[in-house]
């Protein structure tokens, strides 16, 4: 019984995601209506069968500006994700090999990071740096690198409890080599599941990072500016908030459902 | 009372799937009666302790009559059936660590046994614990106590409280002394012996070791592939099997020792002497090896655990050499000090006259290649997710040059066949293979290097005895064709008994007794080797 709803999960999950990264994919090549374009005549037009989602003040398709978003969305998640598994894993993997003063250093270091509020520092990077997507990436891929850091350590002690590894040692090989040979690969479910989650507190991130004006600038469409903007026009216009608002919430949820899914398929504990 | 039925089980089917585990069963069992449930892993002996308690996961599907007390099991409510679990069945299982809440203390944990089945007060709960820790013979103060403190054994004892203190009329062991070394095993043999006899209780008593069953059991009953194929007395079966499989069981048990020296005709007596102007090809020199402890004191380091305290021995060509001690004593501690896999506070080792210890570089990849190592742990020595080629092919890293892809998949081959393996077995993955199978893919990845030693650390511990035999054969052969010598860690003295020269016997870090193995069997001099080699099971010899 339990077997059936994991599997649906994990399969609305992926639709979901699959759903929004094609959006994305598909942004780059087409766009219903040229997201661009002003046209003042058109403003404000509620959904309907020319424009399905309808058209924002200046006249632009919301439909169109919701799939660009989602580009911006995932490419700034996703850059995120992989500065934290580029800098984080590593860290894991050598606290987790060298033990003593290397873990003790490497670890109280990713305190630190943590101690900090992320969503305040990421503002605080953006308005030092200037605001924009690529601070905005490095900005939360620098939260994501503790995360990393912690999932693979852990991983990685229980992985070196194992006698494998002491049988890589009577073969004569380093912590490096049995890290990356062994370990690492040992880990790759572990770390899916990880930057799944990752993802979409990503998604989530850049959506409130755009929201106070610090992320991708304009014209770069962003679900979170389009919040912002809609804000404003409540009354007048409520899809405004809507979709934008659907998009994020949706898309949070089917990482988050990937993720579940992910997790329960691979075994490993929460 | 004693010739009330206590237990009666017939015709008890269990089945996940169309897979059936326990096939028609039928045994019955009287108070007072000590019933041995023997047979290799897999023949379906703790799917039938379960099935009894009606405790199988919940996709087992069952059948048949059981009854207790002559109260049918399988036609009362869960409710009724939990408190026949607590008061009329008593369960200890094999690993005692995972039987017990590990933030609870064991005093506690026995009373909430007591308040389970019988409304008392928690003072009256917590008196009755204490009475059942003593009576299974841990000390008075043990009820306060965590279960980290407690040794293996001790909280084996635990859980035989916990699964005796309402006083049950039927006690079911699953594999209860397995997981111990050989005094503990002794120890907790003769608990259980004394508890049947004060409170004529039955006991079923499962386990894969023979030995262990025919010291306590009045009945064996020999299961395979989820059948009882033979059923008798514990003597009838010792002396006349009347089934091919039982007497295969009971060979394999039946350890032979090993014919004294075969090193040279000429000092069948005196292999010492012999081998002494040779000079050895491992030399361990006074290794002390430490463990850092927590700091109990702000102003000064807490002194070290000396795990290995001043160990000298040495292996000959050819020799096989056992260290035994029960677990705790330092064995692998010392192990992984002579391989070098971690570092030692003092001493030396040299292995082929060059020192292991100092050794970097290529000179180290030259020693590590002379001696390669086999693990207990038959799961967890392979990476899950390599094929066996490549597993097996890892030592190559030692080489000066890698061997060409052609080259290594030859040489795969040939210790595939070496150790009873197929050359086909080379692109399947670990867990497509038994225990057994995988301790010899692990002897195979030893060998690939050509090497001189093989240090082997309680290699045949997690596998059965009819796989233990197998095994153990393979290896004497091994070191026979190939002039391999063995370094061979074991706590079952049967086992060393069968493989070693010469054995060296360690207790708290330090070597106690040495010398030739049927030198120290016959007249042992320690109070510890006397005490080891009297805690063994022994079979009867027919």
């Amino acid at each position: 019984m339990s077997d059936s709803s994991r599997n649906t999960g994990l399969a609305l999950g992926a639709a979901i995601t699959a759903v929004f990264v094609g959006m994305a994919a598909l942004a780059q090549f087409w766009t219903p209506f040229d997201p661009r374009a002003l046209s003042i005549i058109d403003k404000l037009q509620p959904p309907g069968a020319h424009h399905w989602f309808g058209t924002d003040q200046l006249g632009r398709d919301v439909l169109s500006l919701i799939m660009l978003g989602a580009q911006t969305s995932v490419g700034v998640a996703l850059l995120s994700v992989i500065i934290g598994v580029f800098l984080g894993v590593p860290i894991g993997l050598i606290a987790a090999a060298r033990r003593g003063a290397a873990d003790e250093l490497l670890m109280r270091g990713n305190d630190l990071i943590f101690a900090f509020p992320a969503l305040l520092l990421a503002i605080l990077i953006t308005a030092v740096f200037g605001p924009g997507a690529v601070n905005a990436i490095i900005a939360i891929g620098i939260f994501n690198i503790p995360v990393f850091a912690r999932v693979t350590r852990a991983g990685a002690l229980q992985q070196w409890t194992r006698d494998y590894t002491l049988a890589a040692r009577v073969a004569g090989k380093g912590w490096v080599r049995i890290s990356c040979e062994h370990i690492l690969p040992n880990l790759v479910a572990l770390l899916v599941v990880q930057g799944t989650i990752q993802f979409s507190l990503g998604v989530i991130a850049e959506a409130g990072l755009s929201y106070v004006g610090l992320s991708a600038q304009p014209p770069t469409p962003s679900w979170g500016r389009m919040l912002n903007e809609a804000q404003t026009l409540t009354a007048l216009a409520p899809y405004l908030a809507l979709f934008p608002g659907i998009a994020v919430a949706l898309f949070v949820l089917g990482l988050n459902l990937l993720g579940e899914g992910l997790r329960r398929r691979s075994g490993s504990p929460a | 009372m004693s010739d009330a039925k206590l237990l009666e089980v017939t015709g008890l089917n269990v089945a996940f799937g169309a897979v059936r585990v326990v096939k028609d069963l039928s045994f019955e069992l009287r108070s007072g009666e000590v019933l041995g449930l023997v047979g290799a892993s897999g023949s379906g002996k703790t799917m039938t302790a379960l099935g009894i308690t009606r405790l199988l996961p919940p996709s087992a599907v069952t059948s048949g009559v059981v009854r207790i007390n002559g109260e049918t099991l399988s036609a009362i409510p869960e409710s009724r059936l939990r408190a026949i679990r607590g008061r009329g069945v008593g369960m200890v299982f094999q690993e005692p660590m995972s039987a017990l809440n590990p933030l609870m203390r064991v005093g506690d944990q026995v009373a909430e046994t007591v308040r389970l089945h019988r409304p008392v007060s928690r003072a009256e709960a917590r008196r009755a614990a204490r009475e059942a820790l003593v009576d299974v013979g841990l000390e008075q103060g043990t009820s306060d106590r965590l279960p980290y403190e407690l040794s293996g054994g001790q909280r084996q004892r635990v859980a035989i409280a916990m699964a005796v203190v309402m006083s049950p009329g039927l006690l079911i062991a699953d594999e209860p002394t397995t997981a111990l070394d050989v005094i503990a095993q002794a120890q907790i043999l003769l608990l259980l012996q004394q508890l049947v006899r004060t409170r004529n209780m039955g006991l079923i008593l499962v386990s894969h070791d023979l030995a262990v069953v025919a010291q306590l059991a009045d009945r064996v009953a020999v299961m395979s592939q989820g059948e009882i194929i033979e059923q008798a007395t514990a003597d009838e079966i010792l002396r006349r099997p009347c089934h091919a499989y039982t007497a295969a069981l009971l060979s394999a048990a039946r350890l032979q020792p090993k014919p004294a020296a075969p090193l040279s005709m000429s000092a069948r007596t005196s292999p010492p002497a012999n081998t002494a102007s040779m000079p050895a090809v491992l030399d361990v020199q006074g290794i002390v090896r430490e463990y850092p402890r927590k700091r109990t004191s702000l102003w000064r380091p807490a002194p070290p655990l000396r795990a290995v305290d001043g160990v000298s021995l040495s292996v000959h060509a050819g020799e096989t050499v056992g260290l035994v001690g029960e677990s705790g004593s330092g064995k692998s501690s010392l192990l992984k000090a002579i391989l070098a896999l971690e570092t030692s506070q003092a001493g030396e080792v040299s292995l082929l006259g060059e020192s292991m210890l100092s050794a970097k570089g290529a000179t180290m990849r030259r020693l590590r290649r002379a001696i390669q190592a086999v693990f207990q742990d038959p799961y967890g020595s392979f990476d899950p997710q390599w094929t066996v080629e490549r597993l097996i092919g890892e030592p190559f890293h030692l080489l000066a040059s890698v061997p060409s892809a052609a080259a290594r998949r030859r040489k795969v081959a040939v210790v595939l066949e070496q150790v009873g393996l197929s050359a086909s077995d080379a692109q399947r993955l670990p867990r497509e293979f038994s225990g057994g199978e995988r301790q010899r893919i692990a002897i195979a990845r030893a060998l690939v290097t050509e090497p001189k030693v093989i240090a082997f650390d309680e290699a045949v511990s997690a596998l059965d005895v009819l796989i233990r035999g197998q095994v153990l054969n393979l290896l004497a052969e091994l070191a026979q064709r190939l002039k391999l010598s063995y370094l061979f860690v074991s706590h079952d003295l049967q086992v060393m008994r069968a493989m070693a020269d010469r054995i060296y016997v360690m207790q708290r870090g330090r070597i106690v007794e040495e010398g030739p193995t049927e030198t120290v069997f016959a007249s042992p001099r320690h109070a510890y080797t006397q005490a080891l080699i009297a805690a063994t099971p022994k079979l009867p010899v027919t």
